[in-house]
């Protein structure tokens, strides 16, 4: 059986990810109503209000 | 360097054509990688390598809501089908017009106001604000409909809405709400939404206009406009009424149904004219998505995880579960190099 080759890149990305994920369970996004982090951040989407036209009027 | 659009078209029937998006921009990569990771757990017979195109639609359609802001000046130039049915069912009996941020979604309120009917449009006060600075030719156009007796637009969080609101549908006119806003709803108030199904996922949704509906005693007119190649399509459901319920809880949830039921079929199959794409995960009434792991089989990393950054801060997101993990930030930008 073939064994599929990552290229360098690939590892790396793989080894950051296993490192990243390898502690802990990881913060909870904003879902429902559990307030986090992110509940009230503008940055989380360029929407900060849904519905509302993302592009700046002055484009 | 920042996504331009090409400036053909201009809602006359082309697709804008979209460039690079600047994903040094945080608002780009977080409104990306939050739609990426909803739709990743909301339409999940759609292959994860389509996100990127899909947020390119996405933003394209968001241009072209934006240029629309431009035509309520004079006269719109797209073909509206179904204007006349939609303007003849409400114009029969007033009642509630349930619409979404599905489409060119502000030309509603053109058209009413064109029509010369009378509505109430209720908003959130942050909603009103907004509306005042990013769409000023379309106030323009309601200050003069409001001077004329045609048109009010209420906070829906002042407590004399209510009684403003009864007065002016005594008077005839109708109420316009879009329900798939997340303004006003507190979901740590279970009473003000309720538990519906959507794509697959159970959410929670402000229940205000059924509410109205069954306190009023009027019906439900679900409607959204659909963009088309060279045309917008008025999409409307049969209308709902709360008479036909003996039971008011009955009523509201079974409405609440029937109005995301019908805002799913089209965003099923138009899912870039849904502007709430990257929000939706604050609608989720579980702490975790229903999923199948088995999806994840043979997926790049890339299509699994992606990238928040806040201030200067870099997270990694595990779409399945909505999980975050901070990152080295040198290693949040290799990530970044080799994905985006």
């Amino acid at each position: 059986m073939n064994k599929v080759k990552l290229n360098a890149q690939q590892r790396v990305v793989g080894a950051i990810i296993r490192k990243t994920t390898a502690y802990g369970e990881g913060l909870s996004l904003s879902l429902g109503s559990r307030p986090t982090l992110f509940m009230e951040s503008d940055d989380i989407c360029d929407v900060i209000l849904p519905g509302m036209d993302p592009i700046p009027m002055d484009r | 360097m920042s996504m331009q659009i090409g400036n053909k078209g201009l809602g006359y029937g082309s697709k804008p054509l979209t460039e690079a998006i600047d994903w040094d921009n945080p608002k780009n990569l977080n409104s990306y990688t939050m739609m990426s990771a909803n739709l990743f757990n909301f339409l999940p017979n759609m292959p994860p390598h389509r996100h990127l195109s899909l947020y390119q639609q996405y933003k394209g359609q968001q241009y072209l809501n934006g240029n629309d802001i431009h035509l309520f000046e004079g006269d719109y130039p797209l073909p509206i089908d179904g204007l006349q049915d939609f303007v003849d069912r409400i114009s029969r009996e007033k009642g509630i017009i349930a619409t979404y941020h599905f489409g060119p979604f502000q030309l509603i309120n053109y058209i009413l106001i064109n029509a010369n009917i009378p509505y109430v449009l209720l908003v959130g006060p942050q909603s009103l604000k907004e509306w005042q600075y990013r769409y000023p030719a379309l106030m323009k156009r309601m200050e003069q409909a409001a001077e004329n007796n045609r048109f009010q637009l209420l906070n829906a969080q002042q407590p004399s809405s209510l009684r403003k609101m009864y007065r002016l549908l005594d008077e005839g006119y109708q109420l316009l709400l879009y329900i798939d806003g997340m303004e006003g709803i507190d979901l740590s108030v279970p009473e003000r939404s309720i538990q519906v199904s959507y794509l697959g996922q159970e959410i929670r949704v402000a229940k205000g206009a059924a509410t109205l509906a069954s306190y009023y005693q009027l019906p439900i007119y679900p409607v959204l406009l659909r963009r088309g190649a060279d045309s917008i399509a008025v999409e409307m459901d049969k209308p709902i009424y709360a008479a036909l319920f003996k039971d008011r809880h009955t009523f509201i949830q079974s409405a609440s149904d029937r109005l995301f039921a019908f805002l799913g079929r089209f965003v099923l199959h138009w899912p870039e004219q849904w502007t709430n794409w990257n929000m939706l995960h604050r609608f989720l009434a579980a702490e975790q998505p229903v999923g199948n792991n088995a999806f994840l089989d043979g997926l790049e990393l890339h299509e699994c995880y992606g990238l928040l950054q806040l201030e200067s801060s870099g997270y990694l997101l595990e779409k399945w579960s909505y999980k975050l993990y901070p990152m080295v930030i040198e290693e949040f930008n290799v990530l970044k190099r080799s994905w985006l």
